[in-house]
């Protein structure tokens, strides 16, 4: 309860610059393409008032929205959480939900669609080809008795963890795919993100996949065709490292495909592992949440 | 046809054992050439490396990771290149045959001079 005593709170006024009034226009030269009228696509530039936090996307959503109803963009969190913005801005393959407009320090943005993929309409590609591949390496937990363990989980240290924590970040945004050289010649190539997932499972202890995933990826446009050029872990905007996965998914097939086929995968919860067993970690769990302390 | 695996390993074992022969393939043509460089390359100097068996086994030892070596590397910038079972069934055979070809001339050459004869 505030009292006449109370200092009443100080509220520093931020800087405002750029956030009531834009900043300066920028030209937003984006590529156009409708395949019932045009028969290869072309840029537009567009003038679009930049604020100190537009991002790309904001751009694009402006143009839609007062300059031309007519342009795609596909979107969709806004936050970089989903993906769906992926597209190549000033040569580079970004999101563009995440990617300032002044950070890029250019008075032309150049929007163009994602590489390696088939164009739909303007900036939108078609991702069925890059999730396909993602669908080939078997993205998923594989073994025997995963049916009749659906009410609980398999246990993993968090070391185990470690092993590819990394790699689950990937939100399948396909900016790997657009930047890696060898997808650039190799259409039949698996490309960074499958063989960065198929690693990612592969290692998994819970996993007892490695024999059908290692038929798929030790093939002529598997993992042998990366050339470590590094492109896809320098595009990729959640810090994911597909080009060391893949370099490490190598050294699998090479030194250990014997015993990742042989593995057996980690035990279900109610199996001792590591010395303790599920019933001793179950007995010590309160019977009740305790409630959160009464406000004073 | 072996696992891509396979291929591939034996494609970097190559590649290591050229790095040595090679480099011992150009030591023998410059300082451990008798005589020293300058009359490294004369004929006599280099008809004498092939008579000697060490030397004839290198070099066919060389022959051998360079024929695989080289055309494995050509089938996957063609593979790279270009895609489809037609092709691909094409590119290994063409380089099969290639690498075989290469390997038996040079086996022809290197067998021809260490018998002694010129051809």
């Amino acid at each position: 309860m505030a009292t006449s005593e109370q200092k009443p709170l100080e509220f520093k006024i931020p800087n405002l610059e750029g956030v009531e009034k834009p900043i300066k226009n920028v030209v937003f030269r984006v590529s156009r393409f409708d395949p019932d009228k045009d028969s290869k696509p072309y840029y537009k530039d567009y003038e679009v008032p930049v604020y100190r936090f537009t991002t790309v996307l904001d751009g694009l959503i402006y143009i839609k929205y007062n300059l031309d109803p007519t342009l795609a963009v596909r979107y969709s969190c806004r936050m970089g959480v989903c993906g769906s913005c992926a597209m190549v801005v000033n040569g580079r393959e970004r999101l563009a939900c995440k990617t300032n407009v002044l950070s890029l320090n250019s008075s032309i943005v150049t929007v163009r669609p994602l590489n390696n993929l088939p164009l739909i309409r303007d900036i939108v590609t078609d991702l069925r080809p890059f999730l396909e591949k993602h669908r080939k390496v078997m993205p998923y937990i594989i073994r025997d008795d995963i049916e009749a363990h659906q009410d609980r989980e398999f246990l993993q240290s968090p070391a185990e963890l470690d092993e590819y924590m990394m790699l689950t970040d990937c939100i399948k945004c396909g900016l790997c795919y657009s930047a890696c050289p060898t997808t650039a010649t190799d259409e039949l190539f698996l490309g960074p993100q499958a063989l960065a997932q198929a690693y990612r499972y592969t290692v998994d202890t819970r996993d007892a996949g490695a024999k059908q995933r290692f038929e798929v990826v030790d093939s002529p446009h598997g993992v042998w065709r990366c050339h470590f050029a590094g492109a896809c872990s320098a595009a990729c905007p959640k810090g994911v490292d597909p080009a060391f996965a893949i370099q490490q998914l190598k050294k699998l097939i090479l030194y250990r495909r014997g015993a990742m086929e042989k593995r057996k995968p980690a035990p279900e919860s109610d199996k001792v592992r590591e010395g303790i067993s599920v019933e001793e970690v179950v007995k010590n769990i309160p019977k009740e949440w305790p409630s959160p302390p009464a406000p004073k | 046809m072996m696992r891509e695996s396979t291929l591939m390993w034996i494609q970097y074992i190559t590649g290591l054992g050229i790095l040595v022969l090679g480099a011992l393939h150009f030591a023998s043509l410059t300082f451990l050439a008798p005589g020293g460089y300058p009359g490294a390359l004369e004929y006599t100097t280099v008809f004498s490396r092939y008579t000697d068996p060490l030397w004839a086994a290198a070099l066919e030892a060389f022959l051998a990771l360079l024929s695989y070596h080289v055309f494995n590397g050509f089938r996957i910038m063609l593979l790279e290149l270009n895609q489809g079972s037609g092709w691909s069934k094409a590119v290994n055979a063409t380089m099969f045959l290639a690498a075989l070809v290469v390997f038996l001339y040079g086996t022809r050459t290197i067998i021809t001079f260490y018998l002694g004869g010129v051809v």
